[in-house]
């Protein structure tokens, strides 16, 4: 293969379909999941952001996470994000959602919040706090005690904000990820600390030293935009690249790094999107908080 | 209709491992199987290979203790998603509340599932009475059920106004007393036109829900006699507010299958010794209104407790669950609560503990005589109680005209016959 020489390296891609990209999706267009998985088999994306058009005002043309279960099973093995960016989706129902996600794609998903309505940072904080709430760990399944699980790591949140009061805990035990992968756009570069990934459209909001702030920084561009990242974006940590069309991704930059091994024969990479995106464990301590049932096992 | 024309409606309610709480137990499936994908693929294909209309889930935003009976773990919307991408024809039917979700936003959600599945999702309306559900919304207590159904009623209305939007150029209002919306969808209507609208309230403002905007209920219903004639009273109200021939009625069914009777009650009470009295009493609870652990296992409730007067908007469970159940029990009452709970392993559903041509015979009667358009079955343990019913008890069905032996579509609405 004679690829050009990549700015890439081993930093991951997330390719964002939209405008008529995202509809072919939906619409379940032939041509366009060949390319998809074609994309995946190679290690060309790392995963995919549904409904990043509405980050600039693009109408909403399906549900992100129906969209994602669907495409989940479309390509096994890849990463999918869904986006959380309706404010009068309530924490508790888009916890459970986005968790329920996490489980039946493999721990290989992801949450995109925006920052700028006011609630966001707690709206933030109560869905991972509801996503710590019940450690998956609970779940023994012991036959000979007839025991199906030990609660004693079960929390309700309590909490009570400005914005929102939510008892926990949530009823879908915690991902097999630590927590679903959490990005956060924020126009300004704000918003860093909540979340795993911040996503930022322009290279300078970048910081120079972006470790500090406790995410990474990607970068929202478009093919041609991440082919010639060299300079400012050095910086980021990762790239999500828009494309309208599945035609553009001829376009995109390759990669040079190689991907994990797959584990067995399934043609499904046992690799949760955390692990595929360089990202640590991540849980909340919720151990201050109320159990759930107390005096129950 | 209820003759033989092959229209028996037919689903499956999955509830976890099984409607058995100790389902988790025996099956083959291991103890995290409901965070997988393969175990609901698994169970969905079974159901399609039955030829079932559809599979079924409740659904209740608040955590159960899954001791003894470990269920609802997933959101019914995305995992819906996961099924129709995996089946061709089998509908699913995902239980979502009026109280505690947007109407624009559900809307919205439902129909783009509807759409990905090809037209295959269902929406079971739900009010939500689960007490502890509330403090995860930010209210200390469910509304009322007046206001739960008034709302509930307007948030089906300013859905349905979001759907036909979807059909006519996307611009949708709608004003009522609890929901005022306007605004512009983008999503494109789904290869049914937008999802089925199903009920299972028993409550008299349920089932006038019901009578008014659903094609299918799910019914508590222990009785034929009381079966028939509710189902009767719900299809003349929808009759006169210009809905002939809806809705369709499913009560629940309890399944557990053996070759003989002898061998399915083996299996019932294997099932039954792996769990303590308690989880039956706790049930029975809800619809004695009364807390069953405190009576004597041995005797018969006593008279004073089934007799206590009641109100149906204040009973903190559901009214139809205990209406049904006051009706049942008239016929038991000197049976003792060790009886009644072994005979209540529906737990408020009809339990048929037998071999496939008593449970075949049992369907069909019920659907001759008018006093269900089908039921919505739940087996005692999945996917290999559904199998046994595939395998067994729907060549019976078949062969006595009442159940298909193809899918006459390939969307929900189309296999319902709508």
């Amino acid at each position: 293969m004679s690829a050009p020489v990549s700015v890439r390296a081993g930093r991951p891609l997330i390719l964002a379909p939209v405008g008529d990209a995202l509809t072919a999706l939906v619409t379940r267009d032939p041509a366009a999941l060949a390319t998809l998985g074609r994309l995946h088999t190679e290690g060309r994306i790392d995963a995919l952001l549904l409904g990043a058009g509405s980050l600039s005002g693009d109408p909403a043309r399906t549900d992100t996470a129906a969209l994602a279960a669907v495409l989940s099973r479309a390509v096994p093995g890849l990463g999918v994000i869904a986006t959380a960016l309706r404010t009068n989706d309530h924490p508790y129902n888009l916890a459970r959602r986005t968790l329920t996600l996490d489980h039946l794609t493999g721990a290989r998903s992801g949450v995109l919040f925006a920052a700028g309505d006011p609630n966001e940072a707690e709206r933030v904080r109560v869905v991972r706090e509801l996503w710590n709430s019940y450690p998956v760990s609970s779940i023994v399944g012991d036959r000979e005690s007839g025991v199906f699980a030990v609660l004693d790591g079960v929390h309700d949140i309590n909490h009570s904000g400005a914005h929102y009061r939510v008892a926990g805990a949530l009823n879908t035990p915690s991902s097999r990820q630590g927590e679903p992968v959490s990005l956060l756009f924020s126009a300004d570069g704000s918003g860093a600390g909540s979340v795993d990934i911040v996503v930022v459209p322009e290279a300078s909001l970048i910081p120079a030293h972006p470790d500090a702030h406790g995410a990474d920084y990607y970068l929202l561009t478009d093919a041609a935009g991440a082919a010639d990242a060299a300079g400012a974006a050095s910086r980021a940590a990762g790239f999500i690249v828009t494309i309208t069309g599945f035609a553009d991704a001829a376009a995109l930059p390759p990669r040079e790094a190689a991907l994990p091994e797959p584990s067995t024969g399934t043609g499904t990479l046992r690799v949760t999107l955390r692990e595929t995106l360089g990202l640590g464990l991540r849980t909340l301590d919720l151990s201050d908080r109320p159990l759930t049932f107390e005096g129950s096992r | 209709m209820t003759h033989r024309d092959g229209g028996l409606r037919l689903n499956v309610n999955l509830q976890g491992f099984g409607q058995r709480p100790a389902a988790w137990q025996v099956t083959a499936a291991p103890a995290d199987a409901q965070l997988t994908p393969d175990f609901w693929v698994t169970v969905a294909r079974e159901a399609e290979r039955g030829l079932l209309d559809a599979v079924f889930f409740a659904d209740h935003p608040s955590i159960g203790n899954p001791n003894p009976r470990p269920l609802g773990f997933n959101e019914p919307i995305v995992l819906a998603s996961v099924i129709t991408a995996e089946t061709e024809r089998i509908g699913v039917i995902a239980s979502a509340s009026t109280t505690y979700n947007d109407p624009v936003e559900l809307a919205e959600r439902l129909l783009a599932a509807d759409e990905l599945s090809g037209g295959r999702i269902g929406w079971n309306v739900v009010t939500t009475y689960a007490p502890n559900v509330a403090r995860n919304f930010g209210l200390d207590s469910n509304p009322d059920r007046t206001e739960r159904y008034q709302r509930a009623d307007e948030v089906v209305g300013a859905v349905l106004s979001v759907w036909d939007a979807a059909a006519a150029g996307g611009d949708y209002r709608f004003d009522g007393e609890y929901v005022r919306v306007a605004g512009h969808t983008d999503l494109a209507p789904s290869a049914q036109g937008h999802p089925v609208l199903f009920q299972a309230g028993g409550s008299p403002q349920g089932r006038n829900l019901a009578a008014r905007r659903a094609d299918g209920v799910f019914a508590v219903e222990l009785t034929k006699e009381g079966s028939a004639r509710n189902r009767a009273e719900l299809r003349a109200e929808a009759a006169a507010l210009g809905r002939p021939g809806r809705p369709a009625v499913t009560p629940g069914l309890s399944l557990v299958i053996g070759s003989t009777e002898a061998e399915a009650l083996a299996l019932f009470d294997d099932l039954e010794s792996r769990v303590p009295p308690s989880y039956a009493l706790r049930s029975l609870s809800n619809v004695l209104a009364h807390d069953a652990t405190t009576l004597d296992l041995d005797a018969p409730v006593p008279a004073h407790i089934l007799d206590q007067p009641w109100d149906p908007t204040t009973h903190p469970a559901s009214a139809g669950y205990r209406t049904t159940f006051l009706d049942w029990i008239q016929g038991r009452r000197e049976a003792t609560v060790r009886e009644l709970v072994r005979q209540f392993g529906g737990y408020g559903a009809r339990i048929i503990v037998g071999t496939p041509e008593a449970i075949a015979d049992d369907i069909e009667e019920w659907y001759l005589d008018g006093a269900a358009d089908g039921f919505n079955l739940m087996l005692d343990r999945y996917p290999e109680g559904l199998a046994a019913f595939v395998d067994e008890v729907v060549p019976l069905l078949q062969a006595r005209g009442i159940f298909r032996r193809e899918y006459a579509s390939t969307t929900l609405r189309g296999n319902l016959g709508l």
